[in-house]
């Protein structure tokens, strides 16, 4: 990544809160980060860490209770504040599936099951372009033939349920792209697939990618496909970024406990040795009324009293370019390098 | 504690679901979900059973407790006292007797325990129908706060329903409920899938020491290899309702033969951004198992297949101890593993 490259996204102390009977639910709390025309972001973290919030909240999708503040500046034809944007407005429909775009997890509930596949890309290409209804047919047609679906002139006519789910992915990829947006939010998009059908689609989206030139902000629970599709990786707890690094930093030289942590938690294939794995002990807290410390300190194995419960630790730059919040970084910097953990 | 007897075998198992059409519901075909399947299991054991979605591999795990009957085939099972028994074809009362001895843990915890019960009540009905102990009793108290510490879960809790527990302890609660009639095989269906990274390497870990310390024999059917790989002595692969491979884990996964095998373990990610693999993308979907292509099911997306392939279909055979590979090429094949 160079330096002269164009920033696409600018997300400045991103914070969704809901309110509840029980007090405050920070789903994002202070989320920043900014993502560069072209490159792949991933967005990692266990469920509830608020990461499917934060790519909701930058098309104006969360629920309406939730009270969103921040920015959210998006350089596209001309850069707007998505925070700002009335979210039931003319403006943002004008963004929604056009400029940015999404994939979500679940392609099966995430088309109408009334409509025919085809019908659901075309409507998106008449809405935010001037083709004709012939001329958007035989571009969705395209489309589904440039996502690898067989027979895209009979598959077209497809009610989703005729469909299996690595084919429905590939639709739901194809109406993303049907517009040619600079921006492609991709919620969990493999994780429902199975393994051999999760490569096709990883594939099909590097292949994309290189093809098309859209940023991707790339939603995940899982390390491996993160490692196999990101260019930088930010990892979420209780709604913070705790870690945010260039892929390869994050793989080689991750400096915060709960990066670690989860690194150490995925079985590895091809590991002989049947060591039982290093869990993070307990689960992860409802982010309701939390103290006013470090989120991670109850699992974290580095966890010193008087230092980790002083506050909030800041997300500090260790290295360039590699950003930690956690008060012993340094300290558990050093006992990885004496070799007391990451194998 | 180490006694290694079989304590499963099945033989030939087929399970077929007619496909009803017309007025009359006539049956116009099958579908094979299990077509020819045969293994078997020792006590303190885990056999790993992987395979895309639809090939069938849950089926056979409902047909060896008989949540469904199976079509043909053996399900021979070791009793405690030692006498063999054929689940398949035994009248469901005197299965009734034997359920206290195979038990099964599921995927979602959330839908697989009764959200009107308390854990203590979910824990304790498999003690009280199988007539551990009786209600109320002390004995009843005194095992199921045994089976709570056992998987670790907190014995304040036991009073509260399933909806108060995160998914991690959800599935604490269906292994003790599991566990609670001592059982000696325990059949795990994606056990570990629902749950995010860091509390499955928890739960895994818990199955292990639970394993080594009762002595279970594991059926444990999952798609993820990586986590097969950790918990498995050996390991079944099932394409379109048969096993095409079976062989101990480190064999299987180092030196594969048969090439779906080869295919799925190229294709599981690795966290390294560094090795991006030359994946070699399987192409294609599983066939519908309602009409298997011709010969090997596999030679559509195989790309060793030849002529032979199309026609014939490979039997499995042994090629090295405990490695059996259905594939006519699997002695000429150089195949690729996991890299060490």
């Amino acid at each position: 990544m160079n330096e002269q490259q164009e920033i696409l996204l600018q997300v400045n102390n991103l914070k969704v809160h809901f309110e509840t009977d029980d007090g405050t639910l920070k789903a994002v709390d202070g989320v920043s980060f900014t993502l560069q025309k072209g490159e792949v972001l991933g967005l990692v973290g266990e469920s509830g860490c608020g990461k499917s919030v934060t790519a909701q909240s930058i098309l104006g999708l969360t629920p309406s209770i939730g009270k969103v503040s921040g920015e959210i500046n998006f350089f596209g034809a001309k850069p707007v504040d998505m925070v700002k944007l009335n979210t039931r407005g003319h403006e943002i429909n004008g963004i929604r599936g056009k400029e940015i775009s999404m994939i979500f997890q679940e392609p099966m509930t995430s088309f109408s099951p009334f409509y025919t596949i085809g019908n659901q890309i075309i409507e998106t290409v008449l809405l935010h372009t001037d083709r004709d209804p012939q001329a958007a047919r035989t571009w969705t047609i395209d489309l589904l033939r440039k996502v690898g679906i067989a027979n895209p002139e009979k598959r077209v006519d497809s009610y989703p349920h005729e469909m299996s789910g690595g084919m429905r992915q590939r639709a739901m990829i194809a109406m993303a792209l049907a517009c040619n947006p600079s921006l492609v939010i991709a919620d969990e998009p493999t994780t429902s697939l199975d393994v051999t059908i999760q490569g096709q689609v990883l594939r099909l989206m590097n292949k994309l990618k290189t093809e098309t030139g859209a940023s991707i902000l790339f939603i995940t629970h899982d390390l491996a496909v993160v490692a196999q599709m990101c260019d930088t990786v930010a990892v979420m707890y209780l709604g913070k970024i705790v870690e945010y690094a260039p892929v390869r930093t994050i793989y080689k030289a991750a400096n915060h406990p709960y990066t670690l942590g989860l690194y150490n938690s995925i079985p590895k294939l091809g590991a002989r040795a049947k060591n039982p794995l290093s869990p993070i002990p307990g689960t992860v807290p409802v982010p309701i009324n939390l103290p006013k410390r470090c989120g991670f300190m109850d699992r974290c194995p580095w966890a010193e009293k008087g230092v980790c419960d002083s506050g909030i630790p800041p997300l500090e730059e260790i290295n360039p370019g590699h950003f930690v919040r956690c008060f012993r970084a340094e300290v558990v910097r050093e006992s990885i390098a004496k070799g007391m953990s990451n194998e | 504690m180490s006694e290694h007897r079989t304590i499963l075998q099945v033989k030939n198992l087929k399970k077929y679901f007619p496909i009803k059409a017309g007025f009359f519901s006539k049956t116009v075909g099958n579908v094979k979900a299990v077509e020819d399947v045969s293994f078997s299991l020792s006590a303190g054991e885990t056999l790993g059973l992987v395979g895309e979605s639809g090939c069938g591999k849950s089926t056979v795990g409902r047909c060896i407790v008989r949540g469904i009957d199976p079509t043909a085939g053996n399900v021979l099972f070791n009793t405690r006292e030692g006498t063999e028994v054929d689940l398949a074809t035994m009248e469901s009362k005197t299965l009734r007797g034997l359920r206290k001895d195979f038990q099964m843990i599921f995927q979602d915890p959330n839908s697989s325990l009764d959200p009107r019960m308390t854990v203590y009540d979910i824990i304790s009905e498999p003690l009280l129908v199988n007539g551990f102990a009786g209600r109320g009793s002390s004995e009843l108290d005194a095992r199921v706060i045994e089976l709570a510490e056992m998987v670790h879960l907190n014995i304040s809790h036991l009073k509260r329903y399933p909806h108060a527990f995160s998914g991690g302890q959800r599935q604490r609660i269906g292994i003790a409920r599991a566990l609670a009639t001592n059982p000696q095989l325990v059949i795990a269906d994606e056990s570990v899938s629902a749950l995010d990274v860091s509390v499955q390497a928890q739960i895994i870990n818990l199955l292990k020491d639970l394993q080594e310390k009762l002595n279970l024999g594991f059926l444990f059917i999952a798609h993820d290899l990586s986590v097969v790989q950790h918990i498995s002595d050996k390991v079944a692969v099932m394409y379109l309702g048969l096993i095409v491979e079976t062989a101990p884990t480190e064999e299987l996964f180092f030196t594969p033969k048969h090439p779906y095998t080869e295919a799925l373990l190229s294709s599981v990610p690795k966290p390294d951004p560094d090795d991006k693999g030359e994946a070699m993308v399987l192409a294609g979907e599983v066939p519908n198992p309602a009409f298997p292509p011709e010969g090997c099911y596999f030679h559509p997306r195989c790309k060793y297949a030849t002529d032979i392939c199309k026609t014939l279909r490979p039997q499995l055979k042994e090629i090295s101890p405990g490695h059996e590979v259905a594939c006519h090429h699997a002695e000429t094949l150089l195949l690729k593993g996991v890299n060490q």
